[in-house]
Order: structure tokens, then C-alpha cells, then sequence
């Protein structure tokens, strides 16, 4: 299912970063400040592709940030429209799309898993000099997430009999298997967030 | 004491008479100056904004009578007196008697004034009020509405100019704002030109467009006309001017401007409007000038004539004595012939460039005897001819001559030809018989010989017995004028059109004496020498620009390749490319004829650098400085704006005119005093200062300009189009002036047929009184014949009674009327 997930989002930035992206009539770089104060480092592309749309295609990641065990990673592809006609200027409204893996442990259970969410942003872009923007971004979106959670005490896994038993027949231990499968959907903000931007070109 | 003081008294007499005598008049000069801070926050500056006067007073006490009048008032005409007017520079001169006095007056000031003491410079400070700038009172309307203005020309330059207000919440950071005005012809509505139009953006917008283009402002075509200035919400006005070159001089041009706002999306304003009306100002339309055309001198520009090589022949004819190769004794024109072929063959021969090319000789025998030794007799003949030419020409000479000798016998035929020309129809029918019959021509001669008009025939026969001679040769030299002459006049005959080398119509220049001729054969030699030698000519080329300038003609492209606009000097020698040969660039007889030319052009801007180019002689000064003046240099250049003010009367007005100060306009006011009443310029100019006076001149205005109209009604045209007058002062006056003259029309046909009524009348009753006289007359006459009669019959009875005497009647005359 995941490595389903990976394949189209690897296609779609594909398709994002040459197909449409080589009729850009500006390239931005852009980065998320909300993202850094979670000590998530983060960067994307944004392409304008034609008067009113652009693109963007952005990753971020982290790692035990504020000594929290949380590590992610994640794609966060997004088309928007400019509203007044020239884009990445004022008011826009975008969809995008999320992709992320994940696993945190918390109060004794640990979640690994990967998410893959549909929202809707919308945002202003202010102009502070002609090659720079600072973007106000805010959404939300259905997030579908599928998770491993395992809890354990006193260091040890505990899982559920059937596992332990496989285990004990085959004499392997496969730590995947401890722990339940969980999945479902999640209404949640999506893509908050304080952008600087550089434009290119 | 006392003893003294009757002398004492007699002095203070004496110097009191004095004083009050010796009046003598001064020239004062002087420079009045703003005491206080002007516009620009500068004190002691002259006054800029307003008109200076400077009353001449003769006495002191007529000066202190006449300040308050002065003090009260503004303008000139306030006090029957002379005045003076500051210039732009503030100075001023005037005759005064060094014991009167002058009062100093500048708008609304108390006026001050000075006694004169004997001094020739006063210089005044005055206290100029806080001057406010010309307010405009503009009330603020919410939309986009500037208000057409009438522009300035000079030439073919015009000077449109505007302000756009922009009012509040028309503009914004996101938009932009573009301006498009373009040049109308009054005449057809045509667009002429683009001006350049001015873009305004708005922050926003300046940085989004930036984005836009790449970051490279050349994607964007209107990147160079972005003002510095940005576009806001808030009101705006932006001031606009621009000079445009204008094709037709002759005719009105007006100015219209697009404006367009749009924003990221959408144009959200687009409208057209008038901003210059087709009412133009022309200061220096009435300026006077003359041009100052010079020739070259056409000895300094001679073409060197080139030799070329001419076919030439001469021919002789010498007749022979009957069956003998010796001419012909009895007739004197051999010797003579003979001698002036040998001379003229010693002449070729010794002749430098001369060289004989053929000779051509043909001996003929009469057909009479036989054939065979008529045929041996021509031989002879032609070799006696060729003996005598051999013999004087030395032998390199002959050796290069190609002769052909000829002989031949003249047949019957010529014999009958030559009766026939002489009317012997006859004789000439019968010899052609004859040789019809034969073709012997033994035969025929024997028939001929037997016929009875022989000795008819034989007159005929000693012409036939000649040698003809012709020569050819070719003469390597120049032609003389009278050749020249010859040619052309030939020519000028035949009407078929030859060419010549330059120096021949050199020659022709100097001879020609008809204008027109010589315009046509100055434009001959022009286009030659082009095609000749790729370049004109510069004596034609100059001559058929004078010839063109003196019949209100131009094109300036004549005299253009003889100037170099880089160089700021005339006369300059240069050395061709061979080292050797030198030309000259910039002769200022050339540049003076462009400068004239550009004029006639009406292209002011060219004519102003061919006046750079011309040196500051004394000759020069005038046009350059008319040059300059029409250029509009006169603002700046004091110089040039005296020197054409100077000129003549009617240009120190235009010149005073086109300052367009209120000092100029007092100073126009006065020198148009000076101007010929009997010229309808003169109340044109007039009408242009007193409407410039404002609602107070309206009706002098109107008064000089029915004067003007009724001295020549093409000023009413003028006028209707002119930027200088109110546009509806003029239309009023014209209505007017038609309807006085429409009335004076009527007025004088009325008094003419009463006139003829009157005439008429009087006509009427002579003829009564004539009749009346006539019937008078005859009723006279019958009574004098009947009186006649009665007296011839009382005379018959007399005569047969002599002794009664007869009765005397009389009638008197006193009747007759």
C-alpha cells in the first residue's frame, strides 16, 4: 500500500518538476518558518506555470526535535491559484497534497507508520521587495494514516499472543509484527505555515 | 550788513534762475530690483513675475502730483506721461531731465519716487510684495478631465503641453497608468505622430511587472517611459511637454491623449481626450525677415575645360578649264579656293592636336566627247587637286591621312537635272529621251551634240567640270564660348536637348541672362555633374539654390553634401585623398544659402546649426540671429533676441510679444505705438497686446482687430486658428466685423441707388427742358423763315416799289432758353 503511495507521488513530482515545470515563467525557492521553529528543516520549489497557477513541490524532515522521539519525513506537492491574476502576488488558494513516514514514541507507545493526506490552503503572498515574498499560509485537509503501534513495558514488546507464538515456531523475531495495525482518517490542520521566498528567476 | 544783502539776494536770484533754466535732458540707466524674497527665497533679484514702469517726470512737482495717482493704480496708462519698462534683467533707460524725477511702480506696491540730481544711474530696490505664483483655481473634479490648452509653435516645431490631474481613488499601488498623447492635423484629422507616452506605476505594479518580465526590464516595451514617480491612491498631477517636428508648417495641429489605467487583470480606464486645442501660438509668425542670399565666386569654381576630340570637315569645289586638268581661268573663286585650302591645310597641319584623318577627293569631266579620255581628263584632274595638297603637306602628315581619290565622269543626266533647275523643262525632256534610247553614253553625246539647243546645253556643261575636295580632321581642344553660345542657341532652336561638359555650362552661366533659362541650365549641370562625378557641382548646386530661394522654392537637399555638421567652422581646406588637390568644406556662401534655405523650409532646428556653423562677422549677424530667433534660441540668447528685436519696429513687438511677460507685454504695448497705422500687421499685433490684457483689452482687442480685417481679409482666417487670441473674443469680432460690413454694404448700395434715382431724376428733367428748348427753338426758326419770307416778298415789292420802305421785324432772343 505504502510503496504503492511512494510510486505515485515520486511520478507526480516528476511530472511537476519537468513536465509542467518547462513552461515556468518564474522559479521560487521557499522555505517555512513555522516548520523551523519545530525544528523541522524544510525547503520547496515553487514554479509559476502559467498566469494564474503555480506549483510547488516541497520536502521536510526531522529528527527527535525538542528531545521529543518524533522522526518524520515527508512531500508536500501543492498546486495554487493566484486570484488576481498575477501569481504569486496577494491572495491564492491552493491544493495539496501530503506524504510523510513517521515514528514517535509516546507515554509508552510507539508509532510508525506513513500518511497521505488531500487539503486545501489558502493563503496571501506579500510582496517585500521584487525578488522577495513572505507567504501567510493556513488549511485543512483529510489525512489518511496507517500506523504500527506497539506498547511496551519494562523494555519489553508486548504483542499480541499470535505473533509470539509464529515467533516461537519459526524461531525468528520480526519486530514488525509486534505491535496492532492501525489506519483511518484524520480531519487536520494542513500546511500552516509563514514562508520566506526568493525568487529566482 | 545790510550793505550786502541786496547782493546776497541778487545770487540766490541769480542761482534760482539758473536752476530753474538749465533743464538738461540725461540718459538714465538703472537696475530695480525685488527687495524682498522672491519665489526662488532670493532677495535683491529683479522682478520676474511682474512689469516694471519707470515714470519720467519733467519736475519734481509734477512727479509728487502725479504719485498718488500712480500709487493707486496698476498698469501704465494711468498718467499722461512717458514711461520706461524693465527688462528681464530688471534694467531700464531713459531720457530725463537731470532735475526732474522718476517714480518706480511694479504691481500693487506703493510706488517710490527719486529725484533725478544730475545722476545718470539710479539704481532701486522696491518692495515687491510676497509674489504668489499664478494660482490656478482648480476645483476638484472626481474623474479624469484635463482641459485642452493652446500650444506653442515655432517653424515646423511644436510645443504641445499639458497637465493631467489625477484625482483621488483613481490611481493605485496595482495599477498602472499610461498616457499616449498624439498629434492630429487640424486640416484632415489625421494622426501625425506618437508622442512619447508617459507611464506611471504603481509600487505594486512596478514590482510585480518586474517579475513578470523575467527580471529584465527590456521584455517590457514600455520600460523606458516609466517615470520615477509612483502611482497612489492619492491626487496626482503630472505635467507633460513634449516637441514635435511637424510636416506641414502651413497648417494647425492639435494634440489628443489616450489614457489608460489598468491593473493585474484588467484595463479599468480608457478614454480620449482633446489636450491641446487646434489653436496654436505662433509668436514669430509676423517676424520679418529678408534673406541675405550670397553666390560663389564662379572664378574660384571654374571648372578646368576638358579637351575633347571633334570630328571637322572643310570642303572646296574648283571648276576646269574645257578638256584641260588647269582650272578654270575665267573664274576668280579658284585661286582664291585653292589658296585657302593651302592655307587651312598649313594651319591643320601645324595646328597643336590636330591631326588629319582623310581626305576625300572626287574629280568630275562634263559627259560631252568620249567617255574613255572624259574618265583620264577627271584622273588628271584629281591628281593636279592632290599635287597641290602634297605639296604643301610635310610627309608624316600624309603617310597617316587616308586619301581617296576619285574620278568620275558626269553623266546627261546631271546635265538635264541642272536645265530642269533652271526652268528649261524642254530641253532637259528631250536629253532624257536621248539617254531613254542608249545607254552609250558615246551615243548620247553625239545625238545630244546634233540637237538644235546645243549651244543651250553647252552653258551648262563648264559646272559639271570640277573637283570636289573634303577633309576630315580631329581637333583635340576646348570649344570657345562663342561655340558654346552656338551650340545653345542651336539648341534652344532645334529644342532637342544635348549635354555638356561642366566648364561649357560654366561658360553658359556666365553668358545666359533669362532666370529661367538659367534656373534649367542649373539644374542640367547639377544633375550631370551627379552622374558624372557622383557629386554635385557646387557653383550649380549653389546657383540653382539661389535660384530657388528668389522664387520661394526649396530643397535641402541641394547644398547638403557641401556641409559638414561636425565641423563649427566654414571655409575649411582639406586635402583630397591624392595629397595634392584641396576642397573646400563649409564655404559660408553655401552655409548662409542652407541656412536661408531651412528657413524657407520652415525647418527652424537645421537652419539654427547652419547659423553654429557660420562665423560671427558683421554680415552673418543678422541671419544668424534671425536663424537662432526662429529656432527658439531667443530666451536664452540676449544676444540673438536684440539683434532681431533691432531689426525692424514690427519685430521688436513680435519680440517683445513673444516673451510672454507682462513686461514684455508693456513693452510690445509701447513699441506697437511706433508701428505704420496703414498696416493691417500693425493692428493684428495690436489686437494680440490688448487681449492679453485680459477682460479689460476685450474691446480694444476687438476695435484693432475690425481695423486689421477691414485693411485685409485674410487676417480673419488667420486669426480664427490663432493661439494668441481669445478664441471667442475672435469669433465675436469676426460675426461683427461681417455684419458692419454687411451694413456698410447695404448703407452704400441704398446711397448708390439714390443716388441713381437722383440721377436719374435729374436726367429726366433735362431731357424736358431740352424738349421744351427744342420746340422753343423751332417755333423761332418758323417764325425767322416766316420773317424771311415776308421780307423777300416786302424786298420783291420794294423792288418794284422802291420808294415805300419796308417794316423791320425783329425777335428777340431773350426767349431762347
Amino acid at each position: 500500500m505504502i510503496c504503492i503511495n511512494k510510486r505515485l507521488l515520486t511520478a507526480l513530482m516528476m511530472i511537476v518538476l519537468f513536465g509542467i515545470g518547462a513552461k515556468a515563467q518564474l522559479l521560487a525557492v521557499k522555505t517555512n518558518a513555522l516548520y523551523w521553529a519545530g525544528l523541522s528543516p524544510n525547503a520547496s520549489i515553487e514554479m509559476v506555470t502559467k498566469s494564474r497557477i503555480s506549483v510547488e513541490v516541497g520536502a521536510f524532515g526531522n529528527n527527535k526535535p525538542y528531545g521529543y522521539d518524533l522522526k518524520m519525513t515527508g512531500f508536500q506537492p501543492q498546486v495554487k491559484y493566484w486570484f488576481n491574476g498575477r501569481p504569486m502576488t496577494r491572495e491564492f488558494v491552493g491544493l495539496g497534497i501530503i506524504g510523510a513516514t513517521y515514528h514517535w514514541d509516546e507515554h509508552g507507545i510507539n508509532h510508525k507508520g506513513d500518511a497521505l493526506g488531500l487539503g486545501l490552503t489558502f493563503g496571501y503572498a506579500l510582496k517585500i521587495t521584487p525578488r522577495i515574498n513572505v507567504e501567510f499560509t493556513a488549511g485543512a485537509g483529510q489525512i489518511y494514516f496507517h500506523e504500527l503501534r506497539k506498547t511496551y513495558d519494562d523494555d519489553k514488546w508486548t504483542t499480541n499472543p499470535d505473533v509470539e507464538k509464529a515467533e516461537t515456531l519459526t524461531g525468528m523475531v520480526d519486530e514488525d509484527k509486534y505491535g496492532d495495525h492501525y489506519q483511518g482518517w484524520n480531519f487536520m490542520p494542513f500546511n500552516l505555515g509563514v514562508h520566506f521566498v526568493y525568487i529566482l528567476k | 550788513m545790510k550793505r550786502y544783502s541786496w547782493i546776497l539776494l541778487l545770487l540766490a536770484f541769480a542761482l534760482c534762475g539758473q536752476d530753474a533754466v538749465a533743464q538738461r535732458m540725461t540718459t538714465v540707466q538703472g537696475r530695480v530690483v525685488n527687495s524682498k524674497k522672491n519665489k526662488a527665497g532670493k532677495a535683491m533679484m529683479p522682478f520676474t513675475d511682474e512689469a516694471v514702469f519707470v515714470y519720467i517726470f519733467n519736475t519734481i512737482a509734477d512727479a509728487q502730483d502725479n504719485l498718488s495717482k500712480i500709487d493707486g493704480a496698476q498698469g501704465a496708462a494711468v498718467v499722461e506721461c512717458n514711461f520706461a519698462v524693465c527688462d528681464q534683467s530688471g534694467n531700464y533707460e531713459c531720457q530725463v531731465p537731470d532735475n526732474g524725477a522718476l517714480i518706480f511702480k511694479v504691481g500693487m506696491a506703493p510706488a517710490k519716487l527719486e529725484k533725478v540730481d544730475g545722476r545718470n544711474i539710479i539704481n532701486m530696490a522696491l518692495e515687491g510684495e510676497i509674489m504668489l505664483a499664478n494660482i490656478d483655481v482648480v476645483a476638484y473634479v472626481q474623474e479624469i478631465q484635463p482641459k485642452p490648452k493652446a500650444a506653442e509653435r515655432i517653424g515646423n516645431k511644436f510645443f504641445p503641453y499639458n497637465t493631467f490631474p489625477i484625482p483621488p481613488h483613481n490611481g493605485r499601488p496595482n495599477a498602472r497608468l499610461i498616457i499616449q498623447p498624439f498629434i492630429i492635423d487640424c486640416t484632415n484629422d489625421d494622426t501625425v505622430n506618437y508622442c512619447k507616452p508617459i507611464v506611471l506605476d504603481g509600487q505594486d505594479y512596478h514590482d510585480t511587472q518586474y517579475r513578470l518580465m523575467g527580471f529584465n526590464w527590456k521584455h517590457d516595451p514600455l520600460y523606458p517611459y516609466i517615470q520615477r514617480r509612483r502611482l497612489t491612491a492619492e491626487r496626482m498631477s503630472i505635467d507633460w511637454a513634449d516637441t514635435i517636428t511637424i510636416p506641414h508648417p502651413d497648417r494647425n495641429y492639435s494634440c489628443y491623449a489616450t489614457i489608460q489605467m489598468e491593473d493585474f487583470t484588467s484595463i479599468f480606464f480608457k478614454k480620449d481626450f482633446q489636450i491641446v486645442t487646434c489653436h496654436n501660438r505662433q509668436p514669430m509668425r509676423f517676424l520679418e525677415y529678408k534673406f541675405d542670399m550670397r553666390p560663389l565666386d564662379p572664378y574660384k569654381y571654374k571648372e578646368v575645360a576638358k579637351r575633347e576630340k571633334r570630328n571637322t570637315s572643310a570642303a572646296i569645289q574648283l571648276t576646269f578649264e574645257v578638256g584641260k586638268a588647269t582650272l578654270d581661268p575665267n573664274n576668280p573663286e579658284n585661286e582664291q579656293n585653292i589658296a585657302a585650302l593651302q592655307n587651312k591645310l598649313k594651319e591643320l597641319a601645324a595646328g597643336e592636336g590636330v591631326s588629319i584623318k582623310e581626305f576625300h577627293i572626287t574629280g568630275t569631266a562634263s559627259p560631252e566627247g568620249i567617255y574613255k579620255s572624259n574618265i583620264d581628263l577627271a584622273k588628271k584632274r584629281v591628281d593636279f587637286v592632290q599635287q597641290q595638297i602634297t605639296s604643301i603637306l610635310p610627309k608624316y602628315v600624309l603617310a597617316r591621312v587616308y586619301q581617296n581619290p576619285q574620278a568620275i565622269v558626269n553623266g546627261w543626266a546631271k546635265v538635264a537635272d541642272a536645265m530642269e533647275a533652271d526652268e528649261q523643262e524642254e530641253i532637259a525632256e528631250k536629253i532624257r529621251g536621248v539617254i531613254k534610247n542608249t545607254k552609250n553614253m558615246d551615243i548620247q553625246g553625239a545625238t545630244i551634240a546634233k540637237m538644235e539647243e546645243y549651244p543651250e546645253i553647252q552653258k551648262y556643261l563648264p559646272v559639271l567640270r570640277s573637283v570636289k575636295y573634303d577633309c576630315k580632321y580631329e581637333i583635340f581642344r576646348e570649344l570657345s564660348p562663342e561655340e558654346i553660345w552656338a551650340r545653345y542657341t542651336e539648341e534652344q532652336q532645334t529644342g532637342v536637348e544635348r549635354k555638356y561638359a561642366l566648364y561649357e555650362y560654366w561658360n553658359l552661366f556666365m553668358l545666359e541672362k533669362d532666370s529661367v533659362k538659367l534656373e534649367k541650365l542649373y539644374k542640367r549641370a547639377y544633375d550631370e555633374s551627379i552622374e558624372l562625378n557622383g557629386q554635385p557641382w557646387i557653383l550649380a548646386a549653389n546657383n540653382l539654390a539661389i535660384s530657388y530661394l528668389k522664387r520661394d522654392t526649396c530643397d535641402v537637399t541641394l547644398l547638403e553634401p557641401f556641409i559638414d555638421r561636425r565641423m563649427k567652422h566654414v571655409n575649411m581646406v582639406r586635402k583630397n585623398i591624392d595629397g595634392f588637390t584641396t576642397r573646400t568644406i563649409n564655404p559660408e556662401e553655401v552655409v548662409n544659402n542652407q541656412l536661408c534655405m531651412y528657413i524657407k523650409a520652415y525647418d527652424f532646428d537645421n537652419a539654427s546649426v547652419m547659423a553654429q556653423i557660420l562665423p560671427n562677422t558683421p554680415e552673418n549677424q543678422l541671419m544668424k540671429a534671425f536663424a537662432l530667433c526662429l529656432g527658439g534660441y531667443y530666451k536664452s540668447d540676449k544676444q540673438v533676441f536684440e539683434t532681431v528685436k533691432n531689426s525692424s519696429p514690427v519685430n521688436e513687438v513680435v519680440m517683445d510679444l513673444a516673451l510672454d511677460t507682462k513686461a514684455g507685454n508693456a513693452m510690445a504695448a509701447k513699441a506697437a505705438q511706433k508701428l505704420d497705422p496703414e498696416s493691417p500687421v500693425t493692428w493684428y499685433l495690436k489686437a494680440i497686446i490688448a487681449n492679453r490684457g485680459g477682460d479689460m483689452g476685450y474691446i480694444d482687442a476687438t476695435q484693432n482687430l475690425k481695423k486689421c480685417f477691414s485693411m485685409d481679409e485674410k487676417y480673419i482666417k488667420i486669426a480664427e486658428t490663432d493661439g494668441d487670441l481669445d478664441e471667442d473674443m475672435v469669433a465675436s469680432t469676426i460675426d461683427e466685423y461681417l455684419e458692419e460690413k454687411k451694413m456698410t454694404a447695404e448703407l452704400n448700395a441704398q446711397m448708390e441707388e439714390q443716388r441713381k434715382a437722383e440721377e436719374a431724376e435729374a436726367a429726366k428733367k433735362a431731357a424736358e427742358e431740352a424738349a421744351a428748348a427744342a420746340e422753343l427753338e423751332a417755333a423761332q426758326k418758323a417764325l425767322e423763315e416766316e420773317a424771311a419770307k415776308k421780307k423777300a416778298a416786302e424786298e420783291a415789292a420794294a423792288k418794284k416799289a422802291p420808294a415805300r420802305k419796308a417794316p423791320v421785324k425783329r425777335t428777340t432772343t431773350a426767349k431762347k432758353k
